[in-house]
């Protein structure tokens, strides 16, 4: 349920010699304060080659030697970022520093907010995107949000330094951290729950959402042919104000004849009843139809009537050559079948199991349905599909509730 | 990308996203079931049951109590779920001055219905008036409901939404879940959970992605409208 943790390998980027970043020795994940260190504009800052990634973005950050004064700064800087000013002195940049306590955004004073810190203390760092807020942990104790209405999309972690013998070491997770950031992670996840929980339904004519729910629940049982059901939930949740019509039923059953026939074995049959619920529905779906044909195919060969197989095959299966590369493999397969004296535990022998017939009686439906333009889901259905696929939109914003939340799972559902 | 740039997606994209979704039939039947038995739709759960081979997951005649009490609600018979109520648990109504509230008025409007206008007053000056004294938050409401005494038709009146048989049901379903709350069991069932997700979801993506909405809950409508812009 929580976002895997990083497998990224995270660096700071190199020193140049052409700005303030000659200040800092950089080694590994380490970063110590070489200058001079007499005014502001001794100041010098480096960030991470890559940003801040998922939802919920973390790391932690040791101070192994305040130095001089310890005016270490420690947040996120932007993807242009001044060299040469701790982090929080510019806009879009934060940074919480150790000599004041202070919370620093595009600011040179900061507002009070934590203790201070210094050598021997490990600072922690949370950049919520959800919620646009980032908070600090200090020695593993949540600190509380630092910053709120965070409008930046793109961060990236940093660390300033401005005096002698200041020097900092950062873990990106490669080690475990000293905070509980799991216990973070369920917080951030319970607070996206109790937005989704308090999210209002739209109202019916006098503020409940009975009927909408009424409307979805009857429409699907009436998709899947459950008639009794359907009507018990127009009695009892729609007054009556709904029915399913007849010509739904005997479409219904229509279909259910073709399916019962392919699961059954006899594509005959199918063939029969497709074109008695909507005719030429197959026929306008030449790959469709000719799986049927296989399917007849791979049938006789089932009850080993090869002869009527081979005759079956010459007479009606020539054409799948013209039909593309799936369908000639499709009927190498089950010629395959021919080959051997106990198909059904053959290579091909998948092609024997009812498994086979279900999915094909499944795609005929289908087709079935949209001949007659009718829609392939109910409506539940339909709604069921949006929603995982917002679900996979918010995991490509990198929205934390993608990796907190797990949907399905407060959906009662299996994962 | 920068804030305030959305990505698009055409109807198109999307339909193609949809569909590659794999949906099992027996999650959404789960979800249907657990509606109807947190509702206390019971006799529709049985059907539901023997139709589609779906497990309430409780033992269905242990709700038979909340049934009757909705089934009493629904065909306006206040007074008697009231009292099935109070058998189950007295405690639901003594602390539960909203609920109760609400019961009241609903009694009350049932009069109105039956076009017994002298008992519906007699009834609100009783039994409205002192609740909506005690508690100044019901004030709004009994007004409104009192003001159901001076049309001559209520239905066909600007408060005709109080006549309506949704309003039953919104009461019934508040009852319901104090009744499972006192019982300590799961209220909200996770059809409506579902929903709430879509909407807030379309509230997280809003501003990123410009792409169909849903224009109608009940019947999962796509917006027509090209997602330009």
């Amino acid at each position: 349920m929580f976002p895997r943790v990083s497998t990224r390998s995270w660096h700071w980027q190199p020193s140049a010699s052409n700005d303030n970043s000659r200040f800092l020795r950089i080694s590994g994940l380490s970063v110590k304060y070489v200058g001079p260190g007499d005014t502001d504009a001794d100041a010098a800052c480096v960030r991470t080659t890559d940003p801040a990634e998922s939802g919920l973005f973390y790391f932690e950050v040791d101070v192994v030697n305040k130095g001089r004064d310890g005016f270490i700064g420690i947040g996120f800087v932007s993807h242009d970022f001044d060299k040469g000013r701790l982090p929080g002195w510019e806009p879009h940049t934060f940074g919480y520093h150790g000599d004041d306590g202070k919370a620093f955004h595009n600011s040179s004073s900061g507002i009070p907010y934590g203790p201070k810190f210094g050598t021997g203390d490990r600072l922690g760092v949370m950049f919520n995107r959800a919620e646009r807020t980032i908070a600090y942990t200090k020695n593993g104790i949540y600190l509380g949000i630092a910053f709120r209405n965070v409008q930046d999309d793109v961060l990236y972690p940093a660390v300033g330094l401005r005096t002698p013998d200041e020097e900092v070491l950062a873990n990106f997770g490669a080690v475990p951290f000293k905070a509980d950031v799991s216990a973070m992670k369920a917080e951030a996840a319970y607070v996206i729950e109790q937005q989704i929980r308090s999210m209002p339904l739209p109202v019916d004519k006098t503020g409940g959402s009975t009927a909408t729910l009424g409307h979805i629940i009857f429409s699907h049982l009436a998709q899947h042919g459950h008639w009794g059901s359907a009507a018990a939930v127009a009695r009892d949740m729609l007054g009556e104000t709904v029915a399913v019509p007849p010509s739904t039923v005997q479409d219904f059953e229509a279909r259910l004849r073709v399916r019962g026939a392919i699961v059954g074995g006899d594509m005959d049959g199918a063939l029969a009843a497709a074109e008695a619920f909507q005719p030429g529905a197959l026929a306008a779906c030449p790959h469709l139809l000719q799986r049927v044909k296989c399917q007849k195919f791979v049938e006789l060969v089932r009850v080993r009537d090869d002869q009527a197989a081979l005759a079956y095959g010459k007479a009606e299966l020539g054409s799948a050559a013209d039909l593309g590369p799936e369908q000639a493999e499709l009927l190498s397969d089950i010629l395959t079948l021919l080959c051997y004296e106990d198909p059904a535990n053959s290579p091909q022998g998948t092609l024997l199991q009812p498994a086979a017939r279900a999915a094909l009686a499944d795609d005929v439906d289908a087709a079935l349905l949209k001949a007659r333009q009718l829609p392939q889901h109910s409506p539940l259905e339909r709604l069921y599909c949006i929603l995982k696929a917002m679900q996979s939109e918010l995991e490509r914003e990198q929205h934390p509730a993608a990796s907190l939340v797990d949907l399905d799972r407060l959906l009662g559902l299996p994962s | 990308m920068a804030r305030g740039e959305r990505r698009k997606l055409s109807l198109e994209e999307w339909n193609r996203k949809l569909a590659a979704v794999k949906i099992r039939k027996q999650d959404m039947n789960n979800l249907i079931m657990n509606y109807l038995v947190t509702e206390g739709f019971v006799e529709a759960a049985e059907v539901f049951m023997a139709e589609s081979g779906t497990q309430p997951g409780v033992d269905l005649p242990a709700i038979t109590d909340r049934m009757q009490i909705r089934k009493a609600l629904q065909s306006g018979n206040v007074e008697d779920a009231i009292d099935r109520v109070n058998d189950l648990n007295p405690e639901i109504l003594e602390e539960g001055h909203e609920l109760d509230f609400h019961l009241q008025q609903q009694r009350m409007i049932e009069l109105v219905r039956q076009g017994k206008t002298e008992e519906a007053l007699e009834f609100a000056q009783e039994y409205l008036g002192p609740r909506g004294e005690e508690n100044p938050q019901f004030q709004a409401e009994l007004e409104r409901t009192v003001a159901l005494l001076v049309f001559p038709d209520a239905r066909d009146s600007p408060l005709g939404d109080l006549m309506e048989l949704s309003q039953r049901q919104k009461v019934a379903s508040e009852l319901n879940a104090a009744i499972l709350s006192s019982q300590g069991q799961e209220q909200e069932p996770r059809l409506p959970l579902l929903l709430k997700m879509l909407l807030w979801a379309h509230s997280q993506l809003e501003d990123k992605l410009i792409y169909p909405h849903i224009s109608n809950l009940a019947t999962a409508e796509l917006g027509h409208q090209a997602p330009d812009g």
